[in-house]
């Protein structure tokens, strides 16, 4: 007789509500070809409605692990499902009106929807199959996003991901592997036990801890391992960029610290001078290389590669503290980063090319709103007062001076005074008045959903930097849930 | 009852929707200039209400982020309130300029500098570090954008000069302030009055580096030259006016009482940084080929001469050096406003073209001859009286201090002079023979002549200014006048 392990359905609603959203997509894409644009978008905007809805309804009941103590949904796992859920939607209508999603625009709200299943999975996570399985679904779907752009460009990026990607996960199971040979358990609760009884010396445990480090730092892009991000970012479709950087962030960042302190909390003494180095360098290496850009895709590109570096700072101060403040650094990013690349997307759309320093010269003059958009997100980028951006930057670093880390804290502030530097360029760019940009066509058609982004955005980025107070409630509620030890 | 929270609102929310709604040029600056003498016309309420025995007047105090101990804890004192005037006051002066003066303007200008007053307003009344350093950092970004967007052909290197010295310091603070905050016994509290004496060295280091830049005070000044010459005259008043003022008022306001222990040990250093810039300042601007270049350096002299002021931590040094930023600000911005329109009629700002401008030009000359005396400090003038004020207090802490810096108003005379002969007088340059600049009329002169008149009331009746202002001076430099050996 099998023992079939007991689920809560009601915690996992959520995740099951997501996947068969995305398959009604698929289906809607399969059946009614070119015509699934609207359709496929708006059951995609309902899906991720009720997600988002029913992760609300569950915020505040008690940690629930679930089968078989693979998965635990805890309020960290209800906080992603709404931020993934809210990246998800912005995404969706960003690309709205982008001319790809005439013929393929149910197949692209299909696979944002099955990214978003497989990010909230792996925020859910529990063992390291589970971690797995997420990653790869997710991963899979932004491969495939990543190309759907089908010119040269966004072909190119997806395969160069697909590769890159997948050497990524291949170092990631080895690790896992590793640990498993150590330890005898997925399980993170159970790893973490024998780690603490056990030998944390012994070649296999620090060359899985190792291995399984560079594989989920490869995913959120830091140096060294950040190889693919430019490139990646700079070919996918822009919508997609924008919803790499802030969506794939979120579900990376937690899954690291979730495995860093519920599995892998006897190992601080290997992971945390790895981190050390890494968050340094990449904080000044990142905002260094961004300097030299004239690609605006590749410049944010490059900021986001800084700006993990500086989500790492979190994870090694550890604790509520920490979590919490990296929650909410993640949540503060997210609307910055998309309306950002929401502002590139309408540029594009635009000048019918790429956008670089030279196409949007004095194109802020022409387009209002979305110039002045633009400033605000490239300030909050550099953690200006009073938009999110510094509250952001003031939450993490607050409880690094607390903790002892105040050299850390330094190296941060010494990295956003390096962005200055290229995204005054780009403000002073966009509203070059030594030359009219001349590039306004007659307005592209179906600019009003990714108008209504950017507007989004720019409320969130302004409302939530002067009055952050519920914000930094709920990052400290959700907080409290990760098992942790310092 | 109005407060100072009203008046922030007035100019945050004002220059926000003047520089993001796509205004006409004329109806922004108009609708701008009317939001700065809403603000300025609260600030005159203030002065008529001012108590000064009542400490901190005017003043809000709400949970702001009470998860983090943040407060919007701001209101005025003497100190503060004299601050607020010159702000307002040059703002809309500025705004005015801008207005009449300048075609090549965007609505976006006059948002942006109202924007800027809000923040300085916030630096001048928080009560609180946070509210302190959300106005301190972020007053750089209208004044940034001001400069990146429609400065002079080398714009560049000025953002580059200001980013890389005025951000850095600032951010540097931030971590100052954040140490401060949430090491404080009762949980986290931002608030000034909690913080007081409990700073270790270097954080007392990281805020002075940030006011020193801001101030500026020798040798962290590099940035002034380019960002003072590549902005447009209007930009260029605020900047020196006030702007520059945020740095010298934090060092009185906030280095001086929270860190009374450190800055009583290390006063002889920034005295001795402040007879330095005063000399060097003053002597640099004597050799500046134009205009801009000399109001510049004598602007960095003037600074340098208050932080001397601020760091005799005695009650004369305290009232001298407030008096001193407000005559200055008056100074520095008519000077900026005078220069800038010069050389935009005349096409340059270099003296080897300029010269003579005094004949058949009346108004300017009378103008320009009222304010060079008052730069000049002539015995009767406002600036002769806050000179006076600092120098006994020097004279007060050692006679060689006293005697040094007397060295160095002389000095100042002596540029002032120069400059005053080199525009008004000698031997017609070739641009205003050729390009026959008109008089200074209409726009340009109302924008100037309230600040002259500023100038020529606390010249009339200082008492008004210092009697405001000596009790609060008194009360910050207190804790750290009784350190003191």
């Amino acid at each position: 007789m099998i023992e079939y392990p007991s689920i809560d359905w009601w915690a996992i609603s959520p995740d099951i509500a997501m996947g068969i959203g995305a398959a009604v997509v698929l289906m809607i894409a399969a059946f009614l070809k070119g015509r699934g644009r609207a359709i496929g978008t708006a059951v995609g905007l309902i899906t991720l409605g009720v997600v988002a809805g029913l992760a609300i309804a569950q915020w505040g009941d008690d940690p629930v692990s679930t089968i078989a103590d693979s998965m635990q949904v805890d309020q960290v796992t209800q906080a992603v499902r709404v931020l993934v859920s809210a990246c998800a939607a912005l995404t969706l209508l960003v690309a709205f009106g982008w001319s790809r999603m005439r013929d393929s625009g149910a197949e692209f709200a299909a696979l944002i929807l099955f990214a978003a299943t497989g990010m909230n999975l792996i925020a859910a996570s529990a063992s390291f199959m589970t971690l797995f399985v997420a990653l790869e679904l997710f991963s899979i779907a932004l491969y495939a996003l990543s190309g759907i752009g089908r010119d040269r460009a966004s072909l190119e990026s997806g395969f160069k991901y697909l590769v890159l990607g997948t050497v990524g996960s291949i170092i990631l199971v080895y690790g896992i592997a590793f640990l498993y040979g150590a330890t005898g358990s997925f399980q993170f609760g159970e790893v973490a036990t024998a780690l603490a009884e056990g030998d944390t010396g012994a070649p296999l445990v620090i060359l899985g801890t190792g291995l399984l480090l560079v594989g989920l730092l490869f995913k959120i892009g830091v140096m060294p391992f950040h190889m693919w991000v430019p490139d990646v970012y700079e070919g996918a479709p822009t919508a997609v960029t924008g919803f790499m950087a802030a969506a794939t962030k979120i579900a990376a960042f937690v899954v690291l610290a979730r495995v860093l302190l519920e599995a892998l909390p006897a190992m601080r003494d290997t992971w945390e001078p790895v981190l050390i180095a890494v968050a340094v360098v990449t904080m000044v290496m990142g905002n260094v290389a961004a300097l030299v850009q004239t690609n605006l895709k590749r410049m944010l590109a490059y900021a986001s590669i800084g700006a993990a570096g500086f989500g790492l700072i979190p994870l090694i101060v550890g604790g509520p503290d920490g979590v919490s403040s990296l929650l909410f650094y993640l949540a503060a990013y997210a609307p910055v980063t998309i309306g950002a690349f929401a502002v590139v997307a309408l540029h594009e759309r635009d000048v019918r090319g790429i956008a670089t320093l030279e196409s949007i010269r004095a194109w802020g003059f022409d387009r209002g709103l979305a110039g002045a958009a633009m400033v605000l997100f490239l300030l909050a980028l550099a953690g200006f007062p009073p938009t999110v951006g510094f509250m952001g930057k003031f939450v993490v670093l607050g409880p690094a001076v607390e903790n002892g880390w105040t050299w850390l804290a330094v190296v941060g502030v010494l990295a956003s005074v390096i962005s200055l530097g290229y995204l005054l360029r780009v403000i002073a760019a966009l509203y070059d008045r030594s030359q009219r940009s001349g590039v306004l066509l007659p307005a592209a058609p179906g600019l009003g959903s990714t108008n209504l982004v950017i507007a989004i955005c720019l409320v969130l980025v302004l409302v939530a930097g002067v009055l952050p107070g519920t914000g930094i409630d709920w990052a400290n509620e959700a907080a409290r849930a990760i098992a942790m030890t310092r | 009852m109005i407060t100072i929270s009203w008046l922030i609102g007035v100019a945050a929310i004002v220059g926000l929707l003047v520089t993001v709604l796509p205004f006409s040029r004329r109806a922004g600056g108009y609708l701008a200039l009317l939001g700065s003498l809403a603000v300025l016309g609260g600030v005159i309420g203030f002065i008529y209400r001012f108590e000064p025995s009542a400490g901190y007047q005017f003043g809000d105090d709400v949970a702001w982020i009470p998860q983090l101990g943040i407060r919007w804890d701001v209101a005025v004192d003497g100190v503060s309130l004299a601050m607020i005037a010159v702000t307002a006051l040059v703002t809309a002066c500025a705004i005015g300029y801008g207005l009449w003066a300048g075609r090549d303007r965007n609505h976006a200008t006059y948002g942006l500098l109202l924007l800027t007053e809000a923040f300085l307003l916030l630096v001048f009344s928080a009560r609180d570090l946070f509210a302190f350093y959300v106005g301190f950092e972020g007053m750089l970004i209208p004044l940034l954008i001001l400069l990146a967007i429609w400065g002079g052909a080398e714009r560049r290197q000025a953002v580059v000069q200001v980013v890389a010295y005025t951000a850095l310091g600032t951010l540097l603070m931030l971590v100052g302030i954040l140490y401060l905050g949430l090491t404080a016994p009762d949980g986290p509290s931002f608030a000034m009055a909690d913080a007081v004496g409990r700073g270790p060295d270097w954080v007392f280091w990281v805020f002075a580096l940030a006011f020193a830049i801001k101030s500026p005070l020798f040798p962290l000044h590099g940035w002034v030259m380019p960002a003072y010459r590549q902005s447009s005259p209007e930009v260029a008043a605020v900047l020196s006016g006030i702007a520059s003022k945020a740095g010298g008022y934090a060092f009185l306001a906030v280095l001086v009482p929270l860190f009374p222990e450190q800055a009583s040990r290390f006063a002889w250093l920034f005295i001795a940084l402040g007879l330095v810039g005063f000399m060097w300042g003053a002597l640099l601007a004597f050799r500046q080929p134009d205009s801009r270049g000399v109001i510049a350096y004598s602007s960095i002299a003037q600074m340098s001469f208050v932080v001397l002021g601020v760091f005799l931590l005695s009650d004369l040094g305290a009232t001298g050096a407030t008096f001193q930023m407000v005559n200055h600000a008056l100074i520095s911005a008519a000077l900026f406003l005078l220069a800038g329109w010069a050389e935009t009629k005349a096409g340059s700002g270099a003296f080897a073209h300029l010269g003579g401008l005094a004949r058949n030009r009346p108004i300017l000359a009378t103008v320009v001859l009222i304010v060079g005396m008052a730069a000049l400090a002539v015995p009767g003038s406002s600036l002769f009286a806050s000179e006076f004020l600092i120098l006994l207090g020097a004279f007060a802490e050692a006679w060689w201090l006293g005697a040094i810096a007397a060295v160095g108003i002389v000095l100042a005379a002596m540029y002032m002079l120069r400059w005053i002969s080199a525009v008004l007088h000698e031997r017609e340059g070739d641009l205003v023979g050729s390009l026959r600049p008109p008089d200074l009329r209409s726009g340009a002169l109302v924008a100037i002549v309230p600040l002259v008149l500023a100038l020529v009331l606390l010249s009339v009746a200082p008492a008004q200014l210092t009697e405001r202002i000596d009790r609060s001076a008194q009360a910050l430099v207190a804790a750290a006048e009784e350190v003191a050996p």
